[in-house]
């Protein structure tokens, strides 16, 4: 069952354009088709969560710094377009960049001493910060109203255009989404994004080749973490109201999860790990209060059966292409392959 | 060209580097040999700053290179090929050619042709096998392609960390031959071997490690028929 799902998987990316055409107007067409909100609202959370798993993805899957705690930099986000827009009514416009800035400077003071550390160490003190900032939430009333909660965040106005329905929600977390794969994707391909995948193969050997690691490794923090500041700022417009309850560890390990499954290292992964995972618990709502085990059991299918994630094919389609082209080199350069010490 | 004066290294406790000095002049292979735990790679790694020094001053074309950064050390034409190889195993061949471009200043779309080809005419096998991952190549193999990651810096200094090591006998031949070849394209060499007799063939001059320290140096004929290297490698008088 499993091997059937995975080579139709395959066969869909070998016509990829028109796959990625066909995905891209039902996309974009998709509110049209609905006028059920419960579906509609599902859409958006997904779609907050494909922020979430891809920024995280930029970190976990590009350096490979195993950071567990994205939940805390989402809360950052999230709480400060709460206050910000509560308290002084500045423009979502100018409130939603800034949600990024606040979770990246953030990031900033927490990779300054910690990016030296490394595999699990790393982990440990991501995982720490997220617990770190959520108890702040709860116990810095005068700022964040505690357990209370914020309620009552205005509705974003572009323009004086009013973000208002579900429908408006989506095209613009939609409209995140893409701007966020846009510049991802040129940076990955970028003098940077060589960098970071230097470091994930092998943080030794790219110091050798001359990679600041260090200074790279804080950028992609950074600029992971901006995203999931985004993401949170998105969602406290998207909700209008948040509290502590929303940034619970649960949530770092949900993304987690969505990165895992999906396959790290790749941009389509995250967002197919997002669905997947949030359309699971939904749609058998009697058991959506077992949401992480559903997670970890769908890790360890993964671990076990494909472990590079569902849409990680990457490498093992290369592996096949490097078959035929070895083929081709053997017939060519025959005698410099089968004569040693020439 | 290269200059290290007294080099001391601490792995806390312990002193792997005692206060080392020696000289590489252009164009020579320079090689140090010296068995497990002599220091040699404790030596190199201390040069590039990829650990820390306890002491000593680097000069490098007359430049102060003691406290600089590694990737400002590889900028200014010192390429160290890491022991064991330190391949990106799930880059392909080319993508890691690639990667060793990344400091190298006079970088542009030609001169890395250029250099890539430069790359493939030397070890025909890594082209042949150029979108392959790297982490699938053979042992050799891995040894050529980081050779030719070094080279892709158009490096004026090569630092080989045990290129020999863990390869057949047919193999360190051959990458042996290459690394003469390199010589022949006007780089300088520092070689740090643990296979004395090779390494000794093809060097100009020698230093001998023992426990942190260098022994004696001298021309690598030389050393190659001295009685002290048997000492210093089997601990026989």
């Amino acid at each position: 069952m499993m091997d059937q799902v995975f080579s139709l998987i395959q066969k869909l990316r070998a016509k990829s354009v028109y796959f990625l055409v066909l995905i891209g107007i039902f996309v974009l067409i998709f509110p049209q088709l609905t006028d059920n909100q419960y579906i509609l609202h599902i859409s958006i959370r997904i779609l907050i969560y494909m922020l979430l798993a891809s920024s995280l993805n930029m970190i976990v899957g590009y350096t490979g710094q195993y950071n567990i705690g994205q939940a805390g930099f989402y809360a950052i986000g999230a709480y400060t377009a709460a206050i910000i827009a509560t308290r002084a009514g500045y423009s979502f416009l100018l409130i939603l960049p800034l949600c990024g800035i606040m979770a990246a400077s953030m990031s900033a003071f927490l990779g300054f001493p910690t990016l030296r550390l490394r595999g699990i160490f790393f982990a440990f003190t991501t995982l720490g910060f997220s617990e770190v900032v959520r108890l702040t939430i709860l116990n810095w009333r005068t700022l964040t109203r505690g357990t209370f909660g914020i309620p009552g965040i205005p509705l974003p106005e572009i323009v004086n255009f009013q973000i208002s329905t579900n429908n408006h929600f989506y095209y613009l977390g939609l409209f995140l989404l893409v701007v966020m794969l846009f510049i991802s994707h040129r940076l990955i391909n970028s003098r940077i994004g060589r960098a970071w995948v230097a470091i994930r193969e092998d943080e030794n050997a790219a110091k050798a080749m001359g990679v600041e690691t260090f200074k790279y490794k804080m950028i992609n923090l950074m600029y992971g973490t901006f995203w999931a500041g985004i993401a949170g700022g998105f969602f406290a417009y998207f909700a209008g109201y948040i509290s502590a309850d929303s940034f619970i560890l649960d949530e770092s390990f949900a993304i987690l999860a969505m990165v895992l499954v999906g396959g790290k290292g790749t941009l389509v992964g995250p967002i197919v790990g997002a669905i997947i995972l949030t359309i699971l618990p939904e749609l058998v709502r009697e058991i959506a209060r077992y949401r992480l085990v559903i997670f970890g059991i769908a890790i360890l299918v993964m671990v076990h059966y494909r472990p590079q994630g569902i849409a990680g094919a990457k490498a093992e389609g290369r592996r096949i292409d490097v078959e035929k082209e070895y083929e081709a080199g053997i017939s060519e350069n025959a005698v410099e392959t089968t004569a040693p010490g020439n | 060209m290269l200059k290290v004066e007294d080099l001391k290294v601490n792995y806390g406790q312990i002193n792997a580097v005692k206060g080392i000095s020696f000289e590489v002049k252009e164009k020579e292979i320079v090689t140090l040999i010296g068995s497990n735990g002599a220091g040699k790679t404790s030596t190199l790694r201390s040069i590039s700053n990829l650990i820390w020094k306890s002491g000593g001053k680097v000069t490098f074309m007359g430049e102060d290179i003691t406290k600089l950064k590694p990737s400002e050390i590889v900028k200014r034409g010192v390429c160290h090929v890491p022991e064991g190889r330190h391949i990106f195993p799930f880059l392909s061949v080319e993508e890691n050619l690639f990667m060793g471009s990344y400091a190298n200043n006079n970088r542009d779309k030609s001169n890395y042709k250029k250099n890539l080809e430069e790359v493939y005419s030397l070890f025909p096998v890594l082209k042949e096998r150029r979108k392959q991952m790297g982490g699938t190549l053979s042992g050799g193999e891995q040894q050529m392609l980081a050779i030719g990651r070094g080279l892709m810096l158009e490096p004026t200094l090569i630092f080989f960390d045990e290129p020999s090591l863990g390869l057949a006998p047919i193999l360190v031949e051959q990458i042996f031959k290459h690394i003469e070849k390199i010589r022949e394209m006007g780089k300088t060499l520092l070689l740090v071997e643990q296979n004395a007799r090779k390494a000794l063939k093809i060097a100009d001059r020698g230093y001998v490690m023992e426990t942190g320290k260098i022994i004696f140096s001298d021309t690598a004929d030389k050393i190659a028929k001295d009685p002290k290297l048997a000492k210093a490698y089997l601990g026989i008088a």
